[in-house]
């Protein structure tokens, strides 16, 4: 599918294939497009051009019939009355969803049970913290029983306990048999719950795969920490993102010096750590302190995949 | 036949679930109860000066109607703007119910909100100014003030569809609440007012909401403004309905304009 808002070219061919009851995860930087993909999942947008199905059921035509079977739940403290109770929001949203009068007590119960907020039901979501926002909000996507769950960048803006409630609680409803689309900046999060994966960065599947596989993709070699001081960072940094071995170069202050991360593409340590050592002693003004070689992370063959589409895209 | 029942029913809780809502908003209270009173105590003082062709109760309930403005011209507006603040909008949306009977709930809501405002007037002015409510006028009294409620609810409706549509229409509504109490008749009668500017009266449903009120403290049925606000009540919800309607189509297919 393709979308464009406003003349702007969100998604350039989009092609997902989920199977029920997989979870599965859009991994993409800021920007990439994943909002844009849920929101023409939920129906919330119409692509410019190409289609939707879920079930058999085009999306695109039918939007009423897809509404009532899938859910959908943001990341940030949005989407709740913030004045009223959790236990109003939740009533709220089971008669906007239609759910008979006689079963919306206990299927709100039951999710205030299952989401640990039976204790501050009657509180204002005002007092909550971010994550019991965040908690409350994905009850609210599941009142209707949805078979199908987007959670666009669920733990985003939590904190690192909240945000384990949260991958804890999109585990569970895996185990429920759910089908889950899970759109995430963090290359850990998604490797922890996914099935499958796709990268998406411009507005395009970059990779997609398991976990394994994008690390196989990704031609991701050593990565290399230099601690330098002076002030010629930067130069050196420069310097060695114009080598077509290096995928990028990262600056980090510390006090008084600076580490350098240096992501090589497919390259021996031993060749990774000449190429550092020199460019450093070219450079006058700086001083290498330190030099260490670690194995690329996951993490890393992400920012390399990234970085390498980006790469052609601009050249 | 089951299935309305059922949906009057959800109608009526999310309304229920929008007044409490919009009453936990010290500035919305502050506003609908505070101004009338405010309103109220003017009118009275203006015409005690003045003649007396007008009773205190009529006073009262010019002043009662003209927070009722107040209320329906901000809160509408309010609603629409706080819920896309709060990203809600789109939820509304995103769910299997039409979206623009979401919108009525809170249209409805915001209207009954300020007529509690006119309820709080009638007390004060019945306190303070002798404006008295004669016992056999209550049930004409009654159907007015349902129909006012409704012919607000309407025109907030209409309001509503601008804000869903517009992200910065609040300047323009809160211009036109001072002129709508002149066009609409609750300060001064609209017969006293020039001739084109009595044509857009009669194009307002609470200009003939405001006449069946006034007539029915003399416990006077009149008809003909009964069908009338019934009747520019429901083309103006006919029109909100689309509007919004419509709102919702370009914002799903034009995308991130309007409702987020
Ligand atoms: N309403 C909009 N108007 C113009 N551009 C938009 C709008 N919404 C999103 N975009 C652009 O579309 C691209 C994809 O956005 P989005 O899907 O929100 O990315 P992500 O969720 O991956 O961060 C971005 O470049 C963004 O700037
Ligand atoms: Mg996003």
């Amino acid at each position: 599918m393709n979308r464009r808002v406003q003349q702007f070219e969100a998604l350039r061919g989009v092609n997902l294939d989920v199977s029920k009851g997989e979870l599965f995860g859009l991994l993409g930087p800021n920007g990439a497009g994943k909002t844009t993909t849920i929101k023409i999942l939920t129906t919330l947008l119409v692509p410019t051009s190409g289609e939707v199905y879920l079930n058999g059921l085009d999306s695109v035509r039918n939007p009423d019939q897809v509404r009532s079977r899938i859910g959908y739940v943001f990341g940030g403290d949005k989407g709740l009355y913030d004045r009223l109770s959790a236990r109003d929001n939740l009533r709220y949203f089971a008669n906007l969803y239609r759910i008979a009068p006689g079963q919306q007590r206990r299927r709100i119960n039951e999710l205030l049970e299952m989401l640990s907020l039976t204790d501050r039901q009657n509180d204002r979501v005002e007092t909550f913290s971010r994550g019991m926002k965040q908690r409350l909000h994905i009850a609210r996507g599941l009142l209707h029983d949805p078979d199908i769950i987007y959670l666009d960048e669920p733990t985003n803006g939590l904190d690192p306990l909240a945000a384990r409630d949260v991958r804890d609680i999109v585990r569970r409803l895996k185990h429920s048999g759910k089908t889950i689309l899970l759109t995430t900046h963090y290359m850990f999060e998604a490797e922890d719950l996914c099935d499958r994966l796709a990268v998406i960065e411009g507005g395009r599947i970059i990779a997609e795969g398991t976990s394994k596989d994008l690390g196989a993709l990704a031609n991701a070699g050593p990565v290399v920490r230099a601690e330098v001081s002076g002030g010629g960072a930067q130069a050196l940094c420069r310097a060695l993102e114009d080598r077509a071995d290096v995928v990028n170069c990262h600056l980090e202050p510390l006090s008084g010096r600076e580490l350098v991360t240096i992501r090589f593409a497919a390259q021996t340590e031993v060749e990774a750590s000449r190429v550092v050592g020199e460019a450093a002693a070219a450079d006058t003004g700086v001083k290498l302190l330190d030099l260490q070689l670690r194995e690329p992370t996951l993490e890393d063959k992400y920012v390399t995949l990234v970085s390498q589409s980006r790469d052609k895209e601009s050249a | 036949m089951t299935d309305r029942r059922a949906g009057l029913r959800y109608f009526a809780s999310n309304v229920r679930f929008y007044l409490l809502y919009l009453s936990r908003s010290r500035i919305e209270i502050t506003l609908t109860f505070m101004l009338p009173l405010f309103y109220a105590t003017v009118a009275h003082l203006i015409a005690e000066s003045g003649s007396d062709r007008i009773t205190p109760l009529e006073i009262t309930l010019g002043a009662g109607l003209m927070g009722m403005w107040t209320t329906v011209m901000y809160g509408a507006g309010g609603l629409i703007k706080e819920q896309r603040r709060l990203g809600i909008l789109e939820l509304l949306l995103a769910a299997p119910g039409r979206f623009p009977s979401a919108i009525a709930t809170m249209t409805l809501a915001v209207a009954l909100f300020g007529f509690e405002a006119m309820l709080g007037t009638l007390a004060w002015g019945y306190l303070l100014f002798d404006a008295q409510i004669d016992a056999a006028a209550l049930p004409a009294l009654a159907v007015a003030a349902t129909l006012t409620v409704l012919a607000m609810s309407a025109v907030g409706f209409m309001v509503a569809a601008v804000f869903v549509r517009v992200r910065k229409a609040e300047s323009a509504a809160e211009a036109v609440v001072a002129p709508l109490w002149l066009l609409s008749g609750v300060l001064i009668p609209v017969s006293t007012l020039p001739d084109p500017v009595q044509a857009i009266s009669r194009l307002l449903p609470m200009t003939f909401g405001a006449e069946a009120l006034r007539a029915a403290t003399r416990n006077v049925w009149d008809v003909r403004a009964i069908a009338a606000c019934l009747g520019l009540s429901l083309l103006y919800g006919a029109i909100g309905w689309a509007a919004v309607n419509a709102a919702a189509q370009s914002s799903r297919s034009r995308g991130g304009m309007h409702l987020w």
